[in-house]
């Protein structure tokens, strides 16, 4: 055996326990529920507005809960990664994970990965849910919604590798989960700041806030890059649009991040060490 | 086994190893002893590839970690101080899990003979989160033990536990080493260290300053030897003639026995029968004291010597 | 002290009072200013936006011909409505030689003021405008005036002729009051037709058409100098995407119709019911582009895009398929609304038969199509050739619940799962 088939070895005996320390808890189902939950309400208000006006023209209508539904499941993913490193650090576990043969790429990989099939066994657990609902109501599948779900897995991806760089910065999980969730509700805020700016009548501002705002808008498009979030919009604005060249552009760029993200956060960790604090 | 050369950890401004060249041979026990905040932990460490040195190099099996790191690691059981476990498995799937981790074939009957052989096979289904601290212990063997390693590394293997499980693990220890494992052995209780390593290490202030079997360390340490006398009939006057015998440095009464401190360049047992016979004592009993590990190690440390030089280490 | 210190304020409260309804009912101030004043073609038609002096950036659709204007006015601010608006009718004052397009640094056009009408061959409220310049704006407009003219003699005629007939009339009647012969009824004489097409008067102004792409514009006087305030970027724009369009009408909301513009769109129907599909062809604009096309003081996001109906689709028939079955084919067919009489709210919706009712007026024309209470159906537009329209595809589906309890529901059943994995899980051990 070499090298990567040893890695590849750890990678797969770590997964195999995470995945079921995941499938046996309660976490993976709750957000899968709340998922569901969710886009239960916007179900809700499209039967309202077809009985309130008789006729409702929609593109993918399975697509706008879907949104809400990956976010969920993504934004689990994300908390659930962010303190894989820092919870095992924390215990010590990891540290005895290091004696054997187990190297930083394997371990990242690992919780990675295992992170993956957690989203996909929520994501699956959706997809039950809808396929219930569009033939309930008659809403009614298209191919699109196997588009969005090809591109979420890419999102979760994107999520994940930055939660993990996140556990590989701390030794706390208290620590790992307020900063993920501060760094998440920024760049959620930056969407909505940019939004926002899009909808300014440049005419009614004065000059030096013409030129702030478009310091700010400038700022914002280079933070945009960093955020997972811009990856899932714009995707599925491709899905809507039927681009196909955007729609790639938009899993090769999430697939960029991720792999940036995770060498980043081999040598954060190398940088951090594994001991237990 | 393992071999350091020169090699160096330092945080910040603090120099925590200095210069260690430690060599472990095939097939041997080795003590790795040192008093707290030596660098014992480190250096295990180091050799493990869980820190990352300032300079020199580490040799497992003759070859550096990082040129055949999970091959090597695959050869190599690590017992530490405190078993971080899984706390929400039982302990089949943690060792399981490890075999998995390690590549261990016929894992099920593995674990099996592992389990009997630390009396914990009946507690298998049981959490880890149940297990007493010297359960836990035993498992973070068992755990070390499950790849059939060629080099058995313990931090402190036997803390925490009862006389009955240092026994036990004791036992386990010099098993193994029977059927050809090194064992590189961190520990504080000398005296389990004296009674089953061939060689010690003893690492002060970072560096190491004796490396040697027991027997040379002492006779390197030691200028003279103590020999018990239990004698009846031995007045005062016989007493400070045997003092001022030219060989006695001197004599001191301790629990109704006579401690004679003599000069360690002959065994002069002989001399003093003949001379408590001539001085009309009855001799009951004669007994040379040996100097302890614990003696030799706290003369080391808190001389601050060096036995790789005849001088004080100078910091 | 306090006594004068209360009606201080007093005094001071109804001056701020009188004050503030003085500058409510005074009028806005104005300001002298060098404005664009353009015909743009939007797709449709043509639109008059105006842009103030500090509006900055022109929008014209490319590849067609627009009619640029630089005037000076009175601009002011006007609050009702939140925009500027220009008092032409006290100062609308050209001014300028020649008009200049820049590509970069590069002068690619420069243009002199030309003669053009807009003409409307259905009426100024006809649609269909079209814009000539030179001398077939001429010949536009003489055509018109001899149409107008001889409308006008014609009416001339007509009154004289009616005069002679109300004669006749009274004539007729009183021959037989008389008993005497009257001979044959008068005939009415018929009224003249006035010219179903309008011509607008003459005027001078620079008409030209610029491919796609972000310009300079500048106005520049008989001298050479370029008129300050005149230097503007102009952005011509084109259309991304091609398309078929439906306006939808609920028979149940004829007066709230829907549009489904897009082709990935499915239209979703509470249950069963009636729609009436009005197709259109359609282009797709960016959305801060066409807003301001129109209207410069109009807001939009450039990252946004939206269709636009262009003219509706005619002599096509409307396909209904389910799966590959063909289930119906209609044909575009004149409806009008008749309210229910009596005290009962409501209306329907009839078919305007033209043999049973010659005069009536059909309040919209459409696609008839009864949607059942199940199942899933497409429909497709095809030319007269049987050809299917490209693009002119629209699923529709009736919603097949109201409750929307069970869904709620369902949404637990993950938790259900978990639940039971969990407990086995635990049982087990």
């Amino acid at each position: 055996m070499n090298s990567l088939a040893y890695r590849w070895h750890a990678i797969r005996a770590i997964i195999k326990r995470e995945a079921r320390s995941s499938f046996f808890g309660l976490g993976l189902y709750i957000a899968a529920t709340i998922a569901c939950f969710v886009a239960s309400f916007i179900f809700n208000s499209y039967i309202n507005t077809v009985q309130g006006n008789n006729i409702m023209v929609m593109t993918s209508p399975l697509n706008n809960p879907l949104f809400y539904a990956v976010i969920v499941a993504a934004l689990y993913t994300a908390i659930s990664s962010s303190t894989a490193l820092s919870r095992e650090k924390d215990k010590g576990t990891l540290e005895i994970l290091f004696y054997g043969p187990v190297d930083y790429t394997s371990i990242i990989l690992a919780e990675f990965l295992e992170d993956l099939v957690s989203f996909l066994i929520i994501m699956t657990l959706v997809t039950l849910y809808f396929v219930y609902t569009a033939i309930t109501t008659n809403l009614g599948f298209s191919i699109t919604y196997l588009y969005t779900i090809i591109l979420a897995v890419f999102l979760a991806a994107s999520m994940s590798s930055f939660g993990l760089w996140l556990s590989s910065l701390t030794t706390r999980i208290r620590t790992s989960v307020l900063l993920f969730i501060l760094i998440m509700g920024g760049f959620l805020g930056i969407q909505f700041l940019e939004g926002y700016i899009l909808t300014l009548k440049p005419e009614n501002l004065s000059l030096s806030m013409i030129y702030i705002m478009g310091i700010v808008s400038n700022v914002l498009r280079i933070i945009k890059w960093a955020s997972p979030f811009n990856y899932l919009t714009n995707g599925i604005n491709a899905v809507a649009l039927g681009s196909t060249s955007l729609y790639l552009e938009n899993m090769i760029g999430s697939l960029i991040y991720t792999v940036v993200i995770l060498t980043l956060t081999v040598y954060t960790l190398k940088w951090k060490g594994v001991k237990k604090p | 086994m393992i071999r350091t050369e020169h090699l160096y950890k330092s945080y910040e401004n603090v120099e925590a190893i200095k210069d260690l060249n430690l060599f472990v041979e095939p097939g041997e026990i080795y003590g790795f002893l040192g008093p707290n905040g030596a660098g014992k932990t480190t250096t295990i460490m180091m050799i493990l590839g869980i820190i990352k040195s300032t300079r020199g190099k580490v040799l497992i099996f003759d070859k550096d970690l990082y040129s055949d790191y999970f091959r090597i690691k695959r050869k190599i059981g690590v017992v530490s101080e405190i078993q971080y476990l899984y706390e929400d498995m039982t302990a089949y799937e943690y060792l399981s899990f490890f075999c998995d981790l390690y590549g261990v074939k016929n894992k099920e009957k593995k674990i099996e003979e592992l389990l009997h052989r630390v009396n914990l096979y009946e507690r298998k289904d049981d959490l880890l989160g149940h297990y007493s601290r010297g359960m836990q212990q035993k498992i973070g063997f068992v755990r070390a033990l499950l790849m059939d390693p060629e080099l058995l590394i313990l931090d402190e293997p036997v803390s925490g536990l009862d006389p009955t499980g240092i026994r036990e693990l004791r036992d386990l220890i010099l098993e193994e080493n029977k059927l050809g494992k090194t064992i590189f052995m961190s520990s504080h209780i000398l005296s389990e260290v004296e009674r089953i390593s061939h060689r010690v290490g003893i690492l002060n202030k970072g560096r190491l300053v004796a490396e040697d079997t027991m027997e040379n360390i002492k006779k390197k340490l030691s200028s003279e030897v103590e020999i018990e006398l239990e004698v009846e009939d031995f007045d005062v006057e016989s007493q400070k003639k045997l003092e001022s015998l030219p060989f006695v440095n001197s004599l001191v009464r301790e629990d109704g026995k006579f401690i004679v401190r003599v000069k360690a360049d002959k065994d002069y047992r002989n001399e003093l029968v003949n001379f408590i016979a001539s001085s009309g004592g009855h001799l009951n009993e004669i007994r040379r004291r040996e100097m302890s590990l614990e003696d030799a190690f706290l003369t080391i440390t808190e001389k601050n010597i060096s036995l790789f030089s005849s001088e004080e280490v100078v910091e | 002290m306090r006594k004068r210190f209360l009606i201080l304020l007093i005094f001071t409260f109804i001056s701020l009072l009188c004050s503030s309804t003085i500058s409510f009912g005074a009028l806005p101030p104005k300001q002298r200013e060098i404005v664009y004043s353009l015909n743009v073609w939007d797709g449709k038609d043509y639109a008059s936006p105006f842009y103030p002096a500090n509006y900055d950036t022109i929008y014209v659709m490319a590849d067609y011909q627009n009619v640029y204007s630089v005037k000076e006015t009175l601009v002011y601010y006007w609050p009702i409505s939140r925009e500027y608006m220009a008092d032409w009718d006290s100062l609308n004052k050209d001014i300028g030689e020649t008009l200049e397009v820049l590509k970069g640094n590069e002068v690619i056009g420069t243009y002199k003021k030309v003669d053009y009408v807009f003409y409307y061959p259905k009426g100024y409220w006809g649609g269909d405008t079209r814009l000539y310049t030179g001398e077939v704006a001429k010949a536009k407009k003489k055509e018109y005036d001899n149409a107008l003219n001889k409308y006008w003699k014609e009416v001339d005629a007509y009154y004289k002729a009616y005069n002679e007939y109300n004669k006749a009339v009274e004539k007729f009647y009183k021959n037989i009051q008389e008993g005497k012969p009257a001979g044959k009824i008068p005939k009415e004489p018929q009224q003249p037709k006035a010219p179903t097409f309008y011509v607008t008067d003459i005027n001078k102004a620079y008409v030209f058409s610029l491919p796609a792409w972000t310009y300079t514009i500048r106005l520049k006087d008989k001298n050479g100098n370029i008129v300050p305030g005149t230097v503007k970027s102009l952005v011509a724009f084109s259309h991304r995407r091609e398309g078929i369009g439906y306006n939808i009408i609920p028979e149940s909301k004829w007066t709230y119709p829907e549009v489904a513009d897009d082709a990935t769109q499915i239209v979703y129907q509470y249950k069963e019911g009636v729609l009436y599909f009005q197709p259109f062809t359609e282009w797709e604009f960016n959305e801060l582009q066409y807003n301001k096309l129109s209207n410069p003081q109009s807001t939009g996001r450039p990252d946004r895009w939206i269709w636009v109906h262009m003219k509706p689709v005619s002599k096509v028939k409307l396909n209904i398929s389910m799966g590959e079955n063909l289930i119906a084919s209609i044909r575009e067919r004149p409806y009008y609304v008749e309210q229910l009489s009596g005290s009962a709210l409501g209306y329907t919706i009839k078919l305007l038969d033209r043999k049973e009712n010659p005069y009536g007026m059909a309040d919209f024309t459409g696609f008839k199509f009864s949607v059942p209470p199940t199942g899933d159906y497409k429909l497709g537009g095809v030319d007269k050739d049987g050809k299917i329209i490209e693009n002119s595809e629209r699923y529709i589906r009736p919603i097949t619940t109201g409750d929307a309890k069970n869904i709620f529901i369902a949404s637990f059943g993950a938790l259900v799962v978990g639940l039971i994995i969990y407990i086995l899980r635990r049982v087990g051990r």
